[in-house]
């Protein structure tokens, strides 16, 4: 599913932030990402959403070499991922069903298909009654719902959740990467990037550790501490 | 892309206009006070232009001919006026037309000029006007050089005020235009700058759900083109209503020569088209190309 090798990322003012990684994530695996603030993930996320091309190495995602990647073609290539950010990146000035429409409308789908599919999703992230809310009158952890909704119409086989968790209240962070947990089930690869050690803790998933710009450790909480 | 998509952008970009409605009323206000500026400075220009015009439809040549030329002659000298090409109306003035209007001049103490009656001291002449004042003498020496003429008199000095004054308000003039064009462009763009960075955000979500950068810039066109759209329209309405209003006041608050003036004044509805055509091109021009110049530089995620 997604595949680094031997991946560097040096960027123009001298920081090192990724040195020779390689690591390798399945297809229906659930991986947290931890890490203090600045030993690489930030850039582990941008790389995987071509935000960004590494210095050295190949990077395969969906079978795909995102580093080779023409300019328009990446559209089309993150058309098959879903992401969620920290902040939820919702359109400010668009309702809910609206900000979730959106994905399916920026890729072509008909609008019998998106009447069909949006209220459908909304009731998988429990915001059924929401859907002609703004998303300044609904609560942050309502708002992630939002954008994990966003990022699942697609039906991606692949969702990037970049500290989905750390703007909004620890009790519902539970519920959040939970509802991750269901998605996970049904098949899609999860990648989410957190720094909440306690919220890692609560599942039995595996957890690649990075600092300094390198895999320090892989494993499940079990083994996890026994690599290190 | 499917036709309801393209639907749907062109709604969006009708809708963002009312989401950011702040925006679109400051670009809207900038482009209506640009377009408005460059209006009255072009109206400025043509009327002085139209003023001028008509001060130099109000030139007089006289042609004085020899004494005794014959008649076959003075139709030879008419014959070679009309040819030229910058006259118009040849009138020709008999020896006795001319003694007859010279006394009428006279009022009161025309009687004293009576015995000239039979003794007429007056030559024939010919009256004409020309066309283009800043060839004057090249017409005048074309003229003088006839086989007949006498002398010519012409209003040379006038002739070179209005050449020079032409010349002025059309240099004057156009340089103004461009230097407000210039300032325009630099308002406008910073205007549909700042537009587009309020809403880089919005742009770079639409990025990451995969949508193409047609897909991006097509709702900033169409928001591009309807403000630059109802800028025109409404620069253009509010310049004809002023300038209907200053006509009107300065017909009805003006005695003596000025009266005059303001009758040679441009009507406003002889360049309504033209001047609506570039207020509109100008506007949805700059309204689009704007837009899609700046968010492509958000493009880059």
């Amino acid at each position: 599913m997604i595949k680094f090798t031997h991946v560097s990322k040096k960027y123009d003012n001298g920081t090192m932030a990724l040195n020779d990684v390689s690591l390798h994530i399945d297809k229906g695996e659930f991986v947290f990402i931890v890490g203090s603030s600045g030993a690489g993930k930030s850039t582990l996320m941008r790389l995987i959403l071509r935000e960004d091309v590494p210095t050295s190495g190949k990077i395969e995602v969906n079978g795909c070499n995102v580093g080779a990647l023409k300019r328009r073609e990446i559209p089309y290539f993150r058309r098959s991922l879903g992401v969620v950010f920290q902040d939820f990146r919702l359109i400010p000035n668009m309702s809910v069903y609206d900000n979730v429409a959106f994905a399916l409308r920026v890729t072509n789908v008909s609008n019998k298909d998106i009447r069909r599919r949006v209220p459908y999703i909304l009731s998988l992230v429990g915001l059924q009654g929401k859907a002609r809310s703004m998303p300044d009158q609904i609560s942050g952890g309502e708002q992630q719902r939002v954008a994990l909704a966003r990022a699942l119409v697609n039906n991606p086989s692949l969702i990037i959740a970049d500290e989905p968790t750390g703007n909004i209240d620890p009790e519902l962070s539970y519920e959040i990467v939970d509802l991750l947990n269901e998605i996970n089930k049904c098949g899609t690869t999860i990648v989410m990037v957190t720094h909440e050690h306690d919220l890692v803790s609560q599942f039995d998933h595996r957890i690649v550790q990075i600092e300094h710009g390198q895999v320090v450790a892989d494993g499940r909480i079990g083994g996890h501490h026994a690599r290190k | 892309m499917r036709g309801s998509s393209f639907g749907y952008l062109l709604r969006e970009g009708a809708r963002n206009i009312y989401a950011n409605r702040l925006m679109s009323l400051a670009s809207i206000g900038v482009l209506i006070a640009c377009l408005l500026l460059v209006g009255s400075s072009i109206l400025f220009t043509l009327n002085v232009n139209s003023l001028v015009g008509y001060v130099e439809s109000q030139n007089e040549v006289v042609i004085f001919l020899a004494d005794g030329a014959e008649s076959d002659l003075i139709d030879d000298i008419d014959r070679q006026l009309q040819a030229i090409e910058n006259i118009d109306d040849v009138v020709f003035i008999s020896k006795e037309q001319g003694l007859e209007e010279w006394i009428d001049s006279m009022d009161n103490a025309s009687g004293l000029f009576d015995g000239l009656y039979s003794d007429n001291i007056l030559p024939n002449s010919f009256r004409v006007k020309i066309k283009d004042l800043s060839q004057i003498d090249q017409t005048i020496a074309q003229i003088d050089s006839m086989n007949g003429v006498d002398s010519v008199s012409a209003p040379i000095e006038v002739a070179q005020t209005v050449t020079s004054l032409k010349q002025a308000v059309n240099t004057g003039g156009s340089a103004m235009v461009l230097l407000l064009v210039i300032v325009a462009a630099v308002i406008i763009a910073n205007t549909i700058k700042i537009t587009v960075f309020n809403r880089r955000k919005e742009i770079s979500i639409m990025k990451f759900v995969g949508a193409t950068d047609t897909f991006i810039r097509l709702p900033f066109i169409v928001e591009g083109f309807l403000l630059g759209l109802i800028s025109a329209m409404v620069a253009f309405g509010l310049l004809w209503g002023g300038y209907t209003a200053l006509l009107s006041w300065l017909t009805d608050n003006t005695a003596g020569w000025f009266t005059m003036a303001v009758e040679h004044m441009v009507v406003f509805k002889d360049i309504a088209l033209p001047l609506f055509g570039s207020f509109a091109a100008a506007g949805i021009g700059i309204g689009t190309l704007g837009s899609m110049l700046f968010v492509r530089k958000y493009l880059k995620v």
